[in-house]
């Protein structure tokens, strides 16, 4: 089986699972209780928190800190909302990851929201012609669905108008991936371990100033009561050993990966007609894809059969059928809403399967052309 | 005060010297909801022409309700029994209290009835036309809104003397009649998540065939989701079944196969002949006599005169198609009773559509058919087919039970 769904979720660092089995069998002690024991796991938490501050490059302060939640879905919630008890105006994009649109969207309406595609030719145009002032913007530094990134220039375009915003970035699809540079001018930054071969059920909320923070929900003093509920030490540290993999597997993946997913997208060049990458700037690990003559779920479960899992659309909006409005706000045309995939990849996924890939998609594009239309 | 239940089967006069046996058939299926549904312990007696179910726990109306698809029932009316002493003019005083306790929650509105006394026990005293007088006074003493109507009247008022007991009944609900539950022998019957199928599979259920369901699953021109959509319906026809059976049958192969061989016009027809071809096999298994289809005349291209012919002539068992002289708007108002309708039109991915080629043949070349269909038996990939359906039983409250291999057992 080639798996090839990563932005999905990806599978285990083998290491990973192996610790997760080593922690929860030995280390499954309460981090909050009075033992001993305890208390080295609530220090091991503590000094988890600043190197992974530190591997990301951010600077570490007294009132900095991260959360861990659930998810990046509860990190998004969490901070979006805690921001808008006082921001007024969000500057945010409609085709970015639901829990961030969502929990926008489901703000009171006083608020005013302005969406843009901050990946667009035109983007910088509109940053121009926004007149009214921006309290917060919330944007993902990689889009999950095209691999898009956000460019620096975007970004100083949005800091230099708007210098006192506050800013999340959704990080989910960025990190030990792909390079941001301004990592240490934003607020919060959102990401999750199941998209860096860490277990699924556990995320970060980096906050770079901590101070006066809201919490939703209620409980013990975990935390100092901002995030309520039993500290999972297993689980945090199978997250802190896949996020320290993965920034080296970067290291050593980066030029190798560029120059084989190149390859493997020029080999599509000219044959638009049938399929076409259309975006330009994107993660090296998203490859965002149109099947023109043929629905894309058909395609995909072709490919499925040949033992290659790839995504039609993000997981989280597959169900829907035909009309996709975050599609719509990516650029792509409701013509084409059903044509869509995306192929993902992970630092196990290798030229040769690429190889395997591209061959397979031949076949499956040549097995069905008595569909073709 | 617990209830009894008085059930009528319908057509009874039609069934001469068969009505012990459907009377057993029906008794069967009704202790088959009950177990499934009631915790008391049920007896059933015979009551001139009707059945008579007592429990010593109340029986809900949810069971009345599930008893209500079983086909071939006419109507069930609960029934308040009152024990009788040896003082009859006590017993009147209370039957009395007791009719007028049972009346007041239907006689809310302006209404006409009728009181009809029969003495099982004719040692009681009082003649049935003086009671019935007796009790449609009080009623109307009570209830002034309320009127007599001998002839047509809304509500009747069942009152029967027995030897320890009185029994009332007043409420009425109507079932769906018919003929028991495989009473009229066995069939498979073709499932598209269409509109249609689910209302012939209601007609046939009615004429007492017990039913097994067949889906054809293009994967993977379609995804799975279909599957549960079909299982949904399943779930519905289910309820008029005392146990039932699913089969889901990988037909992508198949499909692509005669998709590459066949003249574009002809594959929609020839799709239709093989789903045929695989239910006669399937059907030959689970010792089903016929395969039931949703066909409507005339209502796509395939439903043609000439199509349904070619189809027809090389199905070892008969085809069934109760549809076949309905409008749509007759199909949409069963579907709509049946509650079926809401869940056939979600959209689902159907590779009919995928398939379907520019102009579809209405009146196909017989000669070309029958060569088509005489140069590519398939053996290989029906066997196939069958080999890696998906089987379900499905008892009547909608539980799915997954089976290991195809085959069928009640």
């Amino acid at each position: 089986m080639i798996y090839l769904d990563n932005a999905a979720t990806t599978p285990l660092f083998p290491e990973v699972l192996n610790e997760l089995n080593e922690n929860y069998r030995v280390h499954f002690y309460n981090p909050s209780s009075p033992s001993r024991e305890s208390k080295r796991l609530l220090e091991e938490i503590q000094s988890i928190k600043i190197d992974m501050m530190k591997l990301l490059g951010l600077k570490v302060s007294d009132k900095s800190n991260i959360f861990f939640t659930s998810g990046a879905t509860e990190s998004n919630n969490w901070i979006i909302r805690h921001y808008l008890l006082k921001a007024k105006s969000v500057l945010y994009f409609k085709g970015d990851h639901p829990s961030l649109v969502n929990s926008i969207e489901s703000t009171d309406a006083t608020k005013k929201l302005f969406s843009f595609n901050p990946y667009s030719i035109d983007s910088s145009k509109f940053i121009e012609s926004l007149s009214e002032e921006i309290e917060l913007i919330a944007l993902s530094s990689v889009n999950n669905q095209t691999g898009q990134i956000l460019s620096e220039e975007i970004f100083r375009l949005l800091k230099d108008k708007f210098p006192t915003a506050l800013w999340v970035i959704d990080h989910v699809q960025g990190v030990g991936k792909v390079d941001i540079s301004f990592l240490n001018e934003v607020d919060a930054i959102v990401f999750a371990a199941h998209k860096m071969g860490g277990p699924k059920g556990v995320g970060a909320l980096f906050l770079k100033n901590a101070e006066h923070l809201t919490s939703f929900f209620k409980g013990g003093d975990q935390e100092n009561g901002l995030r309520p509920g039993t500290i999972n030490y297993p689980l945090i540290k199978g997250f802190y050993s896949a996020f320290k993999l993965s920034l080296k597997e970067k290291m050593d993946d980066e030029l190798k990966r560029k120059s084989c997913v190149e390859e493997f997208l020029k080999a599509f060049h000219g044959r638009s007609d049938l399929i076409e990458f259309p975006f330009k700037n994107h993660s090296p690990y998203i490859l965002f894809g149109l099947v023109k003559k043929i629905p894309a779920d058909v395609f995909m479960r072709h490919l499925e059969q040949k033992n290659i899992i790839i995504s039609t659309t993000s997981a989280c909006s597959s169900k829907i059928k035909a009309y996709n409005p975050s599609l719509e706000a990516l650029g792509i045309g409701e013509k084409w809403h059903k044509h869509v995939f995306r192929i993902s990849l992970f630092f196990n996924t290798d030229f040769e399967n690429l190889k395997v890939l591209e061959k397979a998609i031949n076949e499956v594009l040549l097995e069905l052309k008595f569909l073709m239309k | 005060m617990n209830h009894d239940l008085l059930i009528s089967v319908d057509e009874l006069w039609l069934k001469g010297r068969n009505r012990p046996v459907y009377f057993q058939k029906i008794t069967s299926h009704i202790l088959r909801v009950f177990k499934l549904k009631h915790a008391g312990k049920v007896y059933t007696k015979n009551d001139s022409q009707r059945l008579r179910i007592s429990s010593n726990e109340l029986i809900s109306q949810e069971v009345i309700k599930a008893l209500l698809y079983i086909p071939g029932i006419s109507s069930i009316s609960p029934a308040v029994l009152m024990n009788r002493t040896e003082n009859e003019s006590n017993d009147i005083e209370q039957l009395k209290q007791v009719v007028l306790k049972e009346v007041a929650t239907l006689f809310t509105t302006a209404t006409t009835f009728r009181v009809s006394v029969r003495r099982v026990d004719k040692k009681f005293q009082m003649k049935s036309v003086d009671l019935e007088r007796l009790i449609g006074t009080e009623i109307l003493k009570n209830f002034s809104h309320s009127k007599v109507d001998l002839k047509n009247p809304n509500e009747v008022v069942d009152i029967r003397i027995q030897l320890k007991k009185i029994s009332i009944s007043i409420n009425n609900f109507k079932g769906i009649g018919g003929l028991p539950f495989d009473s009229s022998g066995h069939a498979l019957s073709m499932l598209s998540g269409g509109i249609d199928s689910p209302v012939a599979s209601y007609q046939m259920l009615k004429r007492g065939m017990k039913e097994s369901y067949i889906f054809f699953h293009a994967y993977p021109f379609v995804g799975d989701e279909v599957k549960e959509k079909i299982k949904d319906l399943v779930k519905l026809l289910s309820r008029y079944q005392k146990n039932t059976h699913l089969y889901i049958i990988p037909f992508g192969d198949i499909q692509n196969e005669i998709a590459k061989l066949c003249l574009d016009e002809y594959r929609t027809l020839l799709f239709r002949h093989y789903m045929v071809q695989v239910a006669n096999h399937a059907a030959e298994i689970i010792n089903a006599d016929a395969i039931i289809t949703g066909d409507s005349l005339g209502q796509v291209s395939s439903q043609t005169v000439g199509n349904l012919t070619v189809v027809d002539k090389h199905s070892k068992k008969l085809m069934l198609r109760p549809l076949i002289g309905l409008n749509k708007e007759d199909v949409i108002t069963i579907a709509k009773k049946i509650e079926s309708f809401d869940i056939s039109i979600i959209p689902h991915d159907d590779a009919c559509a995928l398939f379907a080629p520019e102009s579809p043949i209405t009146n196909p070349d017989v000669q070309y058919f029958d060569q088509f269909v005489e140069a590519n038996k398939f053996q290989e990939l029906i066997k196939k087919a069958i080999d890696n359906a998906e089987v379900y039983s499905v008892n009547p409250i909608g539980e799915f039970y997954k089976k290991d291999f195809f085959s069928f057992d009640s």
